[in-house]
């Protein structure tokens, strides 16, 4: 941590609220000062998240703190209780009850005898360390592992998915395109989008689905899990570019031991492809003079560095990844100093990355893949994806119109 | 259990510690106080600010102050704690970053401590002792920790009296007046009519607050008098005349004739000036509409709301014109507020003492009291989201919630005034980007309204009432709210809206129709 010219790296706690905030048919109370919840609203509102959990905080004063009270996490559990049609309470504290070793997870076990009709479910971070990939990680692991029922019946129709989470940007439009792929390659439509389009209610269901996607590595181990207890086979990774998006669709067929309707993938393709050959000259002028240098969440960047390396013959720029636990020898981490490096001195090429560093450099705000961004997406599914057919004519549209630039 | 059982009166609350909450769950709940400590800072020129915290403080702060480097080479840099600094504090950290932010350009820096360094006692005070001498930069803190200071006025306040380690003490001039005033930032109003006749008169004014410069602040102790109009500056002239022995006159909680008579009589006496016209003028409006006030405002049952200024004083006062306070939203309870708690008490006013955090809940409940007026900022943006909705008293039409757009302009609500003579203010894009108020003499000749149809959130009906400010009232499920006054004035015209703003919203409600029949 220390110094930081720009947003620092989000929390854990922020991992973990982004996860939990979207879900429908649920609370989140949040047990610390009111301030955390009311700017992370705020910023699920610039996410383009209106819906989902009701949140609530309880605040805490020196009192409590001193005293080492939680009646206030106790009389908010009992109003939202009497008030809200919630069937689960998510349980998250703040920076403050961590410090001072609050044990939520014990403080919810207790309350739980007293509130019978209603789950509580508490989410804590380890420690200070933790990142927000850990926490996204672990709260996907934690619903995963208490919410679904046990059940026999699979429904070969339907599929989910999970990591379509809010810290990634535009994951709405993402998960919406990998639905619409799905449907037409295989009639399969989504039990569950864990968390960005979930309730409680779906993620219940969530054992009864044919197959998991995994749309990041932070959700492996809810898969795995969800493999364990229910059988069902999952795809790790995201599907970008044309000939990417077709592999991905394959393994699903090997995965699934489902066959897919070849005329919508070839349709599919050749819309792309059309697109994409309009841009083709113009992206052949600036290919060998400029570079594609990104930055962001390491599936985001790995996937669409692929598309643009393997399909469009494009040059790799600088190429970095957010998270220290994510690098490795092709795709470093990169602190803020050293993206800040980065970006300077890539004077003749094209920089997708988070849309304070764009902002920051004068960049094409377009080219945004990450968060934090400068603005409110105020109709997420109205934006274009990264991901699927659509993704590969959408970013090739990108490059062009910034590569002439 | 009765909603209300839990709750103080007036009478027997003398700290902020009594007051509870009107419903536990918090939703959206108060800004932070560093949320407000964060926008003055940005609208200083020439101030740099460290923002010291955890992941999420330091993250939200970008709200309130975007840019990591200002116009006039301001840094705005974060200090985020790590795990081992939040056991063995953040010292050496702490020291290293403000000597990097010196060596960057940094002139006067702004240490904004939130949460976490508060609650683990990191000795900012010592920090700055004994990196001081080794910097250029002049060094100043404040501690903002929520738990301690719930609500964005106590942030407002202690970053303006942090402002005073940037003071140098000065020789007094007779002829320069300090306007100690904290403007949000959303609205771009009008000078007071009394800051424009001392202008008139050839004294040297100059604006304390958001929207000023860091070179006003060095020279602000050559003031022969601070004007106090806003309630978060109190603290500063306070400490201003601890430090300096520059006197203040309080007009923040002026609101009744007799007690501003008296205000600008010494005011008159200590400049040597007499008053003019436009003042006389003003005056008589006020004496007129609280003679009218006395009778149509008798009986007449209230419930003060979010975002009221000096809550406790206006009580006072509409309860001398006879208006009955139920209940009380107080964000904090301050020691000046005892004189007017007693002035209540023995009116026979004990109205309930709450905070309300959550108004979509905490509004049914309000309304059960069968409050004749609401006075105060009915309703958040969270409540258009879940379908709140406005209806004139005939239910003709609905209006949508301006307020429902708010988190969406909410970089945009930074775009009042700048300062003409170096441009700041201006983005890159060209927009007027800062907030706070403009330079003195761009204040002094803004008109009213200037930015029609922006800056004020409030929801419901807003209209202007003879070209003198603009009414924000409105019928929320039969109950009429209104908020009180939003022009800025001070003294006997901020009376006059007053007194106006609530006759016009009685007069819209069907109450006294009621009480006639």
């Amino acid at each position: 941590m220390g110094l930081h010219q720009f947003q620092p790296p989000p929390s854990a706690r922020m991992g973990i609220f982004w996860t939990l905030a979207p879900i429908g048919e649920a609370a989140l109370v949040e047990f610390g000062c009111m301030g955390h919840l009311r700017y992370g609203t705020l910023l699920l509102s610039q996410a383009g998240i209106s819906d989902g959990c009701k949140l609530y905080s309880t605040h805490i004063d020196e009192a409590d703190i001193a005293l080492g009270t939680t009646d206030r996490l106790v009389q908010t559990i009992s109003d939202v209780i009497k008030r809200d049609q919630a069937q689960v309470i998510f349980l998250q504290p703040s920076s403050i009850p961590q410090v001072i070793g609050t044990d939520l997870s014990a403080i919810a076990e207790e309350l739980q005898v007293q509130f019978e009709g209603i789950r509580l479910l508490p989410f804590a971070c380890n420690g200070f360390s933790d990142s927000q990939q850990q926490g996204v990680e672990a709260a996907l692991l934690k619903l995963v592992e208490t919410l679904p029922d046990k059940t026999e019946t699979r429904d070969s129709t339907t599929f989910n998915i999970i990591g379509s989470c809010a810290d990634i940007f535009r994951f709405q439009s993402d998960a919406y395109e990998i639905a619409r792929i799905m449907s037409g390659a295989f009639g399969l439509k989504p039990c569950c989008i864990l968390s960005s389009n979930c309730t409680v209610s779906k993620i219940r269901r969530m054992g009864e689905a044919h197959i998991n996607l995994v749309l990041r590595r932070e959700g492996e181990a809810a898969a795995k899990h969800l493999q364990q207890q229910f059988g069902t086979p999952y795809v790790l990774g995201r599907p970008y570019g044309i000939d990417g998006t077709a592999q991905w669709l394959k393994t699903i067929e090997q995965i699934s031991d489902r066959s897919a309707n070849r005329t919508f993938i070839d349709s599919e393709q050749d819309k792309a492809s059309s697109s994409i050959k309009k841009v083709s000259g113009i992206l052949q002028k600036f290919r060998s003079k400029k570079t594609l240098s990104l930055g962001g969440h390491a599936d985001v960047v790995q996937g669409i560095l692929s598309f643009a390396v393997n399909e469009l013959q494009m040059r790799k720029g600088t190429c970095w990844c957010d998270c220290p636990a994510m690098e490795d020898n092709d795709l470093p981490f990169f602190s803020e100093s050293e993206w800040m490096k980065a970006i300077k001195s890539s004077q003749n090429g094209i920089i997708m990355a988070s849309g304070e560093a764009l902002n920051w450099a004068g960049y094409n705000l377009q080219c945004q893949i990450a968060n934090p961004g400068t603005k409110r997406l105020a109709k997420p599914l109205a934006e274009s994806p990264f991901v699927g057919f659509r993704g590969a004519s959408h970013l090739a549209g990108l490059w062009m119109n910034t590569g002439r630039g | 259990m009765n909603t209300l059982d839990h709750l103080p009166k007036l009478a027997e609350i003398s700290s902020n510690s009594r007051i509870e909450f009107l419903t536990p769950s918090v939703f959206p709940g108060n800004h932070c106080p560093m949320s407000h400590a964060s926008k003055l800072a940005h609208n200083i020129q020439g101030l740099s600010t460290l923002v010291v915290g955890m992941q999420e403080c330091t993250t939200y702060s970008r709200f309130f102050n975007p840019e990591p480097e200002g116009f006039s080479g301001e840094l705005h840099w974060l200090y985020t704690l790590d795990a081992n600094e939040v056991i063995f504090g953040c010292r050496d950290g702490l020291i290293d970053a403000l000597k990097k932010m010196a060596a960057a350009g940094a002139k006067s820096i702004l240490i904004i401590a939130t949460c976490i360094p508060e609650l683990i006692g990191e000795d900012i005070e010592g920090i700055i002792h004994e990196t001081q001498p080794e910097l250029s930069a002049r060094l100043s803190f404040t501690l903002l920790g929520q738990f301690k200071n719930i609500g964005n006025n106590s942030g407002s306040r202690k970053a303006m009296t942090a402002l005073t380690m940037f003071m140098n003490t000065q020789q007094k001039h007779s002829m320069s007046i300090n306007v100690l005033l904290q403007q949000s930032g959303r609205k771009k109003t009008e000078a007071p009519s009394l800051v424009k006749t001392l202008y008139k008169r050839g004294f040297s004014l100059r604006h304390i607050g958001s929207g000023s410069s860091l070179a006003d602040l060095k020279k602000a102790p050559d003031a022969a008098l601070n004007l106090v109009i806003s309630e978060n500056t109190l603290a500063l002239a306070v400490e201003m005349e601890k430090l300096f022995g520059t006197p203040y006159l309080d007009m923040h909680a002026l609101y009744d004739v007799r007690e501003i008579d008296q205000a600008y009589s010494d005011l008159a006496q200590r400049l040597n000036i007499e008053w003019d016209d436009v003042i006389y003028q003003e005056r008589q409006s006020a004496i007129d509409l609280e003679h009218f006030a006395l009778n149509q405002f008798r009986g007449i049952r209230s419930v003060f709301g979010n975002r009221v200024e000096a809550p406790v004083a206006l009580a006072a006062y509409l309860g001398r014109l006879g208006m009955a306070p139920l209940l009380m939203h107080l964000e904090e309870y301050r020691d000046e507020d005892n004189i007017f708690r007693e002035a209540l008490t023995t009116m026979g006013h004990t109205p309930f003492i709450c905070r309300i955090v959550n108004q979509q809940v905490d509004l049914p409940i309000l309304k059960s009291l069968e409050p004749d007026i609401f006075i105060g900022h009915i309703l958040t943006d969270i409540s258009l989201r879940e379908g709140g909705r406005f209806r004139d008293k005939n239910n003709q039409f609905e209006m949508g919630h301006r307020g429902g757009k708010r988190d969406f302009h909410h970089r945009d609500w930074r775009s009042g005034g700048y300062h003409e003579n170096n441009q700041r203010g201006k983005r890159k894009d060209g927009n007027n980007h800062r907030g706070g108020m403009p330079c003195m003499e761009t204040w002094l000749q803004t008109k009213e309204n200037s930015k029609k149809g922006r800056g004020s959130y409030a929801a419901g009906m807003s209209r202007r009432k003879n070209g003198k400010g603009r009414a924000m009232l409105g019928i929320y499920e039969s109950l009429p709210w209104v908020v009180p006054y939003s022009s800025g004035q001070i003294g006997y015209a901020r009376t006059t809206e007053l007194l106006r703003n609530i006759s016009s919203a009685l007069d819209n409600s069907d109450i006294l129709l009621r009480r006639a029949l």
